[in-house]
């Protein structure tokens, strides 16, 4: 596996050897005056090389000995005698510190702006979308419930002919969820007077918004016939149905499962039928089982009787994006993702040719259809190129599928596949202009928004050139902040920016949280997510509110937990006494990802505070050191166990901030309930925390924190540049200088409204000139 | 059902081996053949509603039987057919015959209640056990020796997109039903989809390769490496697509098949012959050695506009025995059943066994099978059961066999010992009394 992004781009200007701290002085150095005279005239004064004599640069991860040896051996071409011994080594020791070594690079090139393949979401997302082009444009609903219809006989009929008004035995109506036991009677409604218990169907229709992205499985509980469609066109074809359960045995309620892997955020159709027919009793349920979630009724929240259209979801797995650098990020080419790429355009093209009658709007027995699937073909790769081709690009990147095929939908499967392999498809940065033109804006829009590529109306703006005007830019960026894969992008981030891949599969000791099951695990992510909704989308909502917010999400059963009194039913939000709660950081999923399975962990929740919130940073650990529960005083509280591990003072240096931002969430258990007592010795979250400007300030709690990041620039930077890189997946230095003191002033300006910071930092990361141009001129600037 | 398997058990220790078994234990045709060619292949061919009997039922018994219209089509291969008589569905329980002559007729066994309601008789569900085909996959399967790629392949052919006790007949056990696949690109695609792809993305290569040189001349170092390494992919990805055209070479290459074919009833004689190819074409490259081929359904209603019919073929079948013109359109149904049969045994008899002397139709043994026996009243006796081939099965066809009411587990006993799974009972145990016929 090949990997670029462990080079360290960010690496301050320096000129240290690695093997000692003097300075190498590169421009008297002896080595250099030998390079001018026999490798320069193919290797080009700055190692970049010459067209047709060394066409690659003269980089790589030899070690300076090797690289002597090397060009003893065998440099200059066919002179080698040329240079050998010690004029070998020290031209080697030049060409290394000048350019070729990984620092001499991270030197030469700073943090620049990458060409960067599409990452897993975005190569997910940029294929449903590309085709949902070619369709309606997709809204995500704001009903919620299913929309149901109830007929009187069982093949979704009305059981008499509907010559008698009055006796009417269908109805519709809006339907929270499925499950329902009619037990041995009649669905119960008013105008259901007509049926009878012996025959009646019912149809529930409309679309299904999952959260996250991942393999869902579908259940059907029930009794009786009943079959299932999800993302699939209404279609009696048997090979689209999710599940088919249509034959009940012996009236006894079982499970019919099937499984869809779907993209989080994104809306589905949905569309349940169910008949009983002579059967004594009747009974249905519709469930689902969420990626690392447990089986449960599909609620109300994840339902609308609103129907959606279909999309075309790539299901193949794909390897793990690289996010060495803090963030994921497209860098790593490697066999597997290759491999993945290339199975999720055949399975794209298999869709696209099974679909290709609607897509193209091409009607039965068309005269047309094979002039129609070229045009379509031709808008396809436009569309997944993100710029329309020149009449050049269409001859070379369109018509060539097309020579020697026998239909035309095979020359549609082949281009297909070759649009969704190809570089400037998989690569959306790769040939952008110095200076965006409208088209990378937009590409650049659709890309940082939303992890996919221009939507209709976007696509609509390119063509006007109105992406390229910042004047307009920033009305269209604001279009596309408060559409519904912005939202989905932004769960993403909070799920990076919280470290809530700790939570993934969480589970506690049962002797000592024996609460803590998977329905309340799963739960508390629900609520995690309402909480970060609010504090971004809610009226008048802003940063602030994220870190000190004193409500919860709370269902039924958290309630129980964390609750200062019951709640009936669903989600709602709960105030909560100031000094309980206070944001984001006191949200029991998150303290609970950040504590061990049987004790609350003040050095991993401090390490995240220090990282994360408050925006400092820490060292690596001088020593490794486990957390052995058995080495402590038994009745030591555990504030007291891990003042006692880090006393040390190679530990203090870093646990002096670690400690007291730990400790002041001491009052919250395992899983993050609230507490009084530790070991029986009341809590004591107090601690005296020392700023980075070096001002000693008092914490008494978790509020304390919470204000404090609120309140420091550093925490506000911190925020900035960890959303940055989750939405441009470059580094933020790439876009000049000045990039964060700028977003940081809009930010404040604006209240801390987190839209509006997203906003700026699309608008930036996609108009600003691109950086990424050779710097060929790093080491000439040494000289004098 | 369990004192009778026991009894059965009983019987069978007591005699020391059972007297139907006797002649595979001592003669092992059977297993001799296997062992010359290595292969034995078996394949249902379902066609519905019943036959007519006068033009169906050879008049004389033994290997000098007569042919009659419907059997004619088969003529060539008369000394490799064995029409027999006598065999019948003798499962009860819920459903309509319709439905058990359908669903019980691979699994020997009752349907479970349920919420289907057919013409007359209680509402059924699924069957409740596993069918013949599917338990001789997994037996197939477990052996190294005679595993294939699909184990088994389900071929349909106008089957109605409905999933109900009428449209299955193989089940891979209780409420288990498989689907066939009636679409002749679908079935192409499962067979051969890789090797497909692998051409169209062989064909795509260049372009990406050009694309890619060509503008990397215009990037920096860097962002040249990532494209470099992204064309290494590209390359290896080449040399591998062409290093596969070699190796894997089929005995037998893809068959060449309309991917744009319509799957409407005027289709269907094409349709009929592309699954056939595909069908022997998969034996041929050993992908699997059980075989399903399924004509529509139970109550199939057919209209075979290509022989000038228009009526439905369940509702013809319904006309009583005094309307000849019904039972002269009936006949020309089933002659054009039979002659589909007679293409799929000519494919095999022309194709020779790969990597051994003879045809693929020496180590194939093909079962023509019916719901019914008669249509118009929905008999489950004398249901008309053909063989053909089976020499590598020990099986002596070539002849007209007439039993005394034997059930059709029997039959099924006796072809899942021929392939070397010893098994006493299959489906209803009570219905395996007697055990495997004597076909040697």
């Amino acid at each position: 596996m090949l990997s670029i992004a462990t080079k360290r781009i960010w690496l301050p200007v320096v000129l240290l050897l690695s093997t000692g701290a003097h300075a190498i002085d590169l421009e008297n150095h002896p080595g250099k005056a030998i390079y001018r005279n026999l490798c320069a005239e193919c290797h080009a004064d700055d190692g970049q090389g010459v067209e047709d004599l060394a066409d690659d640069p003269l980089v790589g991860s030899r070690t300076l000995e090797s690289l002597a040896g090397r060009i003893e051996r065998t440099m200059p071409e066919d002179e080698e005698d040329l240079c050998v011994g010690e004029d070998a080594r020290i031209v080697a020791e030049y060409i290394y510190h000048a350019f070729y070594s990984e620092e001499a690079r991270a030197r030469n090139t700073p943090a620049r702006i990458d060409i960067t393949r599409l990452t897993e979401p975005q190569y997910r997302n940029s294929i449903a979308d590309l085709v949902q082009t070619f369709r309606a444009t997709l809204n995500y609903p704001e009903d919620r419930g299913l929309k149901a219809t109830y007929f009187g006989g069982y093949k979704f009929n009305d059981r008499k002919e509907q010559k008698d008004q009055n006796k009417k035995d269908r109805y519709d109506r809006n339907d929270p969820f499925v499950k329902v036991d009619f037990g041995t009677g009649i669905p119960s409604h008013p105008e259901a007077k007509e049926f009878n218990s012996e025959q009646f169907s019912v149809r529930w229709e409309g679309t299904i918004l999952p959260e996250e992205t991942g393999v869902y499985e579908f259940v059907v509980r029930t009794r009786n016939g009943a079959t299932l469609w999800v993302n699939e066109k209404r279609s009696d074809d048997l090979s689209d149905k999710t599940i088919d359960g249509w034959v009940a045995p012996n009236n006894e309620v079982r499970d019919e499962t099937g499984k869809i892997f779907l993209i989080g955020g994104r809306p589905y159709p949905i569309r349940l039928e169910f008949f009983t027919y002579k059967e004594e009793k009747a009974s249905v349920e519709l469930l689902w089982k969420p990626p690392h979630g447990i089986l449960h009724t599909i609620p109300k929240s994840h339902l609308s009787p609103t129907w959606s259209h279909e999309s075309l979801i790539v299901d193949v797995p794909f390897p793990a994006d690289d996010r060495s650098v803090g963030y994921e990020r497209g860098t790593m080419v490697s066999r597997a993702w290759y491999d993945a790429v290339t199975a999720g355009a055949v399975q794209s093209a298999d869709y696209i040719v099974s679909h290709i009658d609607e897509l193209a709007r091409i009607q039965r027995d068309d005269p047309k259809r094979a002039e129609k699937i070229r045009t379509f073909s031709s808008q396809f790769v436009d569309r997944a190129f993100r710029r329309p081709l020149t009449p050049e690009e269409k001859a070379i990147f369109v018509a060539p599928h097309f020579e020697g095929t026998e239909t035309a939908d095979q020359g549609l499967r082949r281009l297909v596949l070759f649009s969704l392999t190809a570089p400037r498809f998989l690569y959306p940065n790769w040939r952008q202009n110095e200076t965006p033109d409208e088209w990378d804006v937009a590409a650049n829009l659709a890309l940082s928004l939303w992890d996919s590529l221009p939507d209709h109306q976007l696509l609509g703006q390119a063509a006007k050139g109105q992406t390229a005007n910042p004047k307009i830019a920033g009305n269209i960026a604001n279009r596309m902040v408060w559409d519904w894969r912005t939202k989905a992008k932004i769960r993403g981030f909070f799920h990076h920016w919280l470290e809530l891949e700790r939570s993934v599969d969480l589970s506690k000791d049962e002797t000592v949280y024996p609460e803590f099951d998977d329905a309340v695990l799963a739960d508390l992510k629900t609520s995690l997510f309402l909480t970060t909704d609010e504090a971004v989308w809610g009226r008048d909502s802003s940063y602030r509110d994220l870190m000190l917010a004193n409500y919860l999400f709370l269902n039924e059963r958290l309630s129980k937990l964390y609750g200062s009194k019951q709640v009936k039913g669903g989600f709602q939000k709960v105030t909560l006494d100031p000094k309980v709660r206070a944001g984001v950081v006191t949200h029991p999923l998150l303290l609970s990802s950040l504590a061990y399975h049987n004790n609350t962990s003040p050095i991993h929740r401090g390490v995240f505070l220090t990282r994360n919130i408050v925006g400092m940073t820490l060292k690596s650990p001088p020593m490794a050191n486990e957390f052995k529960e058995g080495k402590f005083n038994p009745n030591f509280t555990m504030r007291q166990k891990v003042t006692e591990m880090t006393r040390d003072k190679a530990c203090m240096s870093c646990h002096v901030t670690i400690n007291p931002l730990g400790f002041s969430l001491e009052h919250y258990d395992g899983m993050g309930r609230w507490r009084t007592r530790d070991q029986n010795k009341p809590v004591n979250s107090v601690s005296n925390f020392k700023t980075e400007e070096g001002e000693t300030i008092k914490l008494t709690g978790a509020r304390d924190v919470a204000e404090f990041a609120a309140d420091t620039p550093s925490a506000h930077r911190t925020f900035i540049e960890q959303l940055f890189h989750h939405l441009a997946k470059q580094p933020m230095l790439a876009y000049g200088p000045d990039t964060m003191d700028t977003l940081y002033a809009d930010f404040q300006n604006s209240g801390f409204k987190i839209p509006e910071l997203i906003k700026q930092i699309a608008i930036t990361s996609s108009l600003n000139p691109n950086q990424s141009s050779p710097s060929k001129q790093q080491v000439a600037s040494t000289e004098p | 059902m369990k004192s009778s398997r026991l009894s059965r058990r009983n019987f069978v220790r007591d005699l020391g081996v059972s007297a139907a078994a006797l002649p595979f234990l001592t003669g092992l045709p059977g297993l001799n053949a296997a062992a010359g060619s290595g292969k034995q292949r078996l394949i249902f061919m379902f066609s519905p509603n019943g036959t007519i009997p006068p033009n169906f039922w050879p008049d004389k018994e033994g290997a000098d039987y007569d042919l009659k219209r419907i059997l004619k089509p088969l003529a060539p291969y008369k000394d490799k057919m064995m029409p027999m008589r006598g065999i019948n569905n003798k499962v009860g329980g819920d459903g309509d015959r319709h439905m058990r002559g359908m669903s019980c007729l691979l699994t020997g066994t009752e349907l479970l209640p349920g919420n289907i309601q057919g013409g007359s008789e209680t509402p059924a569900g699924w069957a409740s056990d596993i069918s013949i085909d599917q338990e001789l996959k997994n037996f197939l399967q477990s052996r190294e020796e005679t595993r294939t790629r699909f184990g088994s392949l389900e071929f349909g052919v106008a089957v109605p997109n409905r999933a109900d006790p009428w449209t299955r007949m193989s089940y891979k056990g209780a409420n288990q039903p498989v689907a066939p696949i009636d679409d002749p690109e679908q079935m192409l695609t499962k067979l051969y989809g890789q090797q497909k792809d692998k051409e169209s993305l062989s064909s795509i290569i260049d372009v990406v390769r050009d694309d890619i040189t060509r503008v990397s001349k215009n990037l920096g170092a860097e962002d040249r490496a990532r494209l470099e390494e992204h064309l290494t992919l590209v390359r290896e990805m080449e040399a591998e697509l062409q290093r596969d055209d070699g190796d894997n070479e089929l005995d037998h290459p893809i068959p060449d098949i309309d991917p744009d074919i319509e799957l409407v009833n005027d289709n269907t004689p094409r349709i009929s012959r592309m699954q056939i190819d595909l069908l022997v074409n998969a034996m041929a490259n050993d992908m699997t050695r059980i075989g399903s081929l399924q004509y529509m359904r139970s109550v199939g209603q057919a209209r075979m506009n290509w022989l000038g019919i228009k009526e439905g073929h369940h509702g013809l079948s319904h006309e009583p025995d005094t309307n000849k013109e019904a039972a002269e359109k009936l006949t020309k149904i089933n002659e054009w059943f039979a002659a589909e049969l007679a293409y799929l045994t000519k494919r095999l008899a022309e194709t020779p066994e790969p990597g051994a002397n003879g045809s693929m139709l020496d180590n194939t043994l093909i079962v023509w099978l019916n719901e019914l026996g008669i249509g118009n009243r929905h008999t489950l006796t004398d249901i008309p059961f053909v063989l053909i081939g089976g020499k590598a099965h020990g099986i002596k066809t070539g002849r007209h066999l007439k039993f005394q009411d034997a059930t059709h587990n029997r039959l099924w006993l006796t072809i899942a010992q021929s392939m070397g799974h010893d098994i006493q009972t299959f489906g209803n145990a009570n219905l395996c009394e007697g055990g495997a016929l004597n076909l040697s």
